[in-house]
């Protein structure tokens, strides 16, 4: 409970998100229980299509009506009920406390503006500065996001910027008001190497800076042991383990966490066989009785084809959805 | 699969200082056009039978350029690319036909390089076609035996490209590669628009070809865990120049050019303890202004002065080692 826990950030109970297309209707987001505890990275980690970014959404109001709805659950921000729909969106948190850096820089700033003006653009509206204050107000964020020369970077439109530097200017943006919680949504995965190790450096020195909280959207296991202190995995829409990173990357309970893991090249694999996963995610709309990954599950049991797991809590702080695994695996410390 | 033999050691395919220019537009109007940039510039390797050669590379480090010249989809500016020993470069298009069925190309997008409009069999025919396959049952067998091969059933014939998952895209496009049965197989970053659970499939499937039919494959990506895992040897691209090529153990184990090590501590395993890597420059910046200059000077950690004036070549450092700095 987010008012009984005051540590909590952001809580998200049993949401259920959706969708409709014509006749037919499918749920994106299947009852998923999500906190974010103050100054706590969690990382949400998936594949595409599992619902990951469709969860960002609906915590900052933005999920695409009328197609889109929250059918159940909660989402609470500092006690504050956001789930409500997005007439009744409560003012004064989005972009002013709770803000979001996209997947692609490119197609989420506007060509037609300069950075320093879509940067001016919320701290006007947000915090009513005029014109010249938000101006300089624009530059230092710049220079707290490691732009070269700030000031002239202002007028400079975004055609102008690297893809690293596009980035570093969204973050700006987020950041313009101060929000308590970031949500970052795959802000790395367009970028180089070397350039995703510079944007994941800056991420954290500004966390420890400003003490944000940070929602970090991924699908890269990598990124994850960069950044993350807690993780949620995802699965069809489904939450199905959550846990400490370094736990979760050392010792998955999920049978899908495991996999994804496993599934990973390396220079340590050359000439095995990687174990992939057989099949494909299942289209939402289209997601199996019973537990979702389990016609992909090599510990499936028959009772995993009828009945829709639970989420089972276990020690140190984790948490699975998976029967099979918590029974034989997750009382103990013993390695999988 | 019936296979003339290559009686001595001869490449069975190599490169040698190949160079491609792309004009740079005019910087103004009425200003004098830029001079062009050489998207790669002088890049030589050799591929023996049955190997696979790794190049990695940051984005707009030459790589696809390099895939594109290889298989003449883009005309060479200088140097040559020899097919066991037969320069490519001056081959008219008649010439080149009998060839291009000698090497093949998977893409890196499974969405943009199938065409929507095709159904998969008509896709695939065109190539048979070509390839001198006629007559309506051979040609429906073949299609049938190679979408088996990538493990699809004979029915994706007659589906169109949109019906199928990303995964199954890149399955269609490597049967397409693999229909003319060719002998070198250039892979540019064909898992890199894939989940992580669908990458294993597809690395599995080149690998049990790649093994089963003996291709010779140059595999491009841009990530570091996934070519040291598919290749035994590895060249790492900036700028258009190979700086460093080496078996796979000695370059993630003893690298040599700083760019390497940078690349290497950047790349992030998720199944290893993390330090934070060093200060990380970037390749952000254009190609140095300097033609002097060492080629990765601009995206050099340890750049020294002494590197703005050295101009050098690979050097050898023993065991298959080569790099390309004047420090090391």
């Amino acid at each position: 409970m987010a008012s009984a826990n005051p540590g909590v950030l952001l809580a998200v109970e049993g949401l259920t998100v959706r969708f409709r297309r014509e006749q037919e209707s499918f749920h994106a987001v299947e009852g998923l229980d999500l906190t974010v505890r103050r100054g706590e990275t969690v990382c949400l980690v998936g594949e595409s299509g599992c619902g990951k970014t469709v969860t960002a959404l609906s915590v900052m109001g933005l999920l695409p009506r009328p197609a889109a709805e929250i059918a159940n659950g909660r989402i609470r921000f500092d006690g504050i009920d956001l789930a409500a729909g997005a007439a009744d969106y409560p003012p004064g948190i989005r972009g002013r406390r709770l803000a979001m850096v996209f997947q692609e820089p490119l197609t989420s700033l506007n060509p037609v503006l300069s950075i320093g003006d879509q940067i001016a653009e919320g701290l006007s509206f947000h915090q009513g500065l005029c014109a010249r204050r938000a101006r300089e107000r624009a530059c230092e964020l710049l220079a707290e996001v490691g732009l070269s020369r700030p000031e002239q970077r202002l007028s400079d439109y975004p055609h102008r910027l690297s893809g690293g530097e596009r980035q570093r200017v969204m973050i700006a943006i987020a950041l313009a008001c101060g929000p308590e919680l970031l949500i970052a949504d795959e802000p790395t995965t367009a970028l180089d190497v070397t350039v995703q190790a510079q944007i994941l450096r800056l991420l954290r020195a500004l966390k420890e800076k400003r003490d944000l909280s940070m929602l970090y959207i991924t699908h890269d296991l990598g990124v994850v042991s960069r950044i993350a202190e807690r993780v949620a995995v995802m699965y069809a829409g489904e939450g199905v383990e959550t846990g400490p990173a370094e736990e979760i990357l050392r010792r998955p309970l999920h049978p899908y966490s495991a996999a994804l893991l496993d599934a990973l090249p390396g220079r340590g694999k050359r000439g095995r066989r990687l174990a992939a996963v057989p099949g494909a995610v299942p289209h939402p709309a289209a997601r199996p009785p019973g537990c979702a990954f389990h016609p992909r599950c090599p510990y499936a049991e028959p009772a995993c084809r009828r009945e829709r797991p639970a989420l089972i809590p276990l020690p140190r702080a984790r948490a699975v959805r998976c029967p099979v695994t918590a029974a034989t695996l997750g009382g103990k410390d013993a390695g999988r | 699969m019936n296979r003339s033999t290559c009686p001595d050691d001869t490449p069975i395919l190599a490169a040698r200082n190949l160079v491609k220019r792309y004009p740079r537009g005019r910087e103004g109007f009425r200003s004098r056009p830029a001079a062009g940039i050489e998207a790669v510039s002088g890049v030589s390797f050799e591929l023996a039978r049955g190997e696979t050669l790794g190049l990695v590379g940051e984005s707009g480090c030459g790589k696809t350029t390099l895939a594109r010249m290889l298989l003449k989809l883009l005309p060479a500016d200088e140097g040559r690319i020899l097919y066991r020993g037969v320069d490519l470069v001056p081959l008219s298009e008649t010439e080149m036909r009998p060839l291009r069925r000698k090497i093949q190309i998977v893409f890196q997008d499974p969405y943009g390089s199938l065409n929507p409009r095709l159904t998969i069999g008509q896709t695939l025919r065109d190539g048979l076609h070509l390839a001198g396959v006629t007559g309506r049952g051979a040609l429906r067998q073949r299609i049938a035996a190679v979408l088996e091969r990538v493990g699809l059933p004979a029915s994706a014939a007659d589906r169109y490209p949109h019906e199928f998952s990303g995964g199954q895209r890149q399955r269609i496009g490597i049967a397409r590669a693999l229909s003319v049965e060719p002998e070198i197989l250039v892979c540019d970053e064909p898992v890199s628009a894939l989940d992580v659970s669908i990458q294993a499939q597809i690395l599995n499937l080149l690998a049990d070809l790649r093994e089963s039919l003996g291709l010779s494959c140059l595999f491009i990506s841009h990530d570091l865990n996934v070519v040291g895992y598919f290749c035994r040897r590895i060249a790492v691209m900036v700028h258009g120049r190979i700086v460093e090529e080496a078996p796979a153990e000695a370059l993630f184990d003893a690298p040599l050019h700083p760019y390497t090590r940078q690349l290497l501590a950047a790349a992030a395993d998720p199944l290893r303890e993390v330090a934070d890597a060093a200060s990380l420059v970037g390749t952000q910046a254009a190609p140095s202004a300097s033609p002097d200059a060492c080629i990765a000077y601009s995206a050099c950690p340890e750049a020294a002065s002494a590197c703005r004036a050295w101009a050098g070549d690979l050097t050898d450092a023993g065991g298959g080692h080569y790099v390309r700095c004047l420090r090391s």
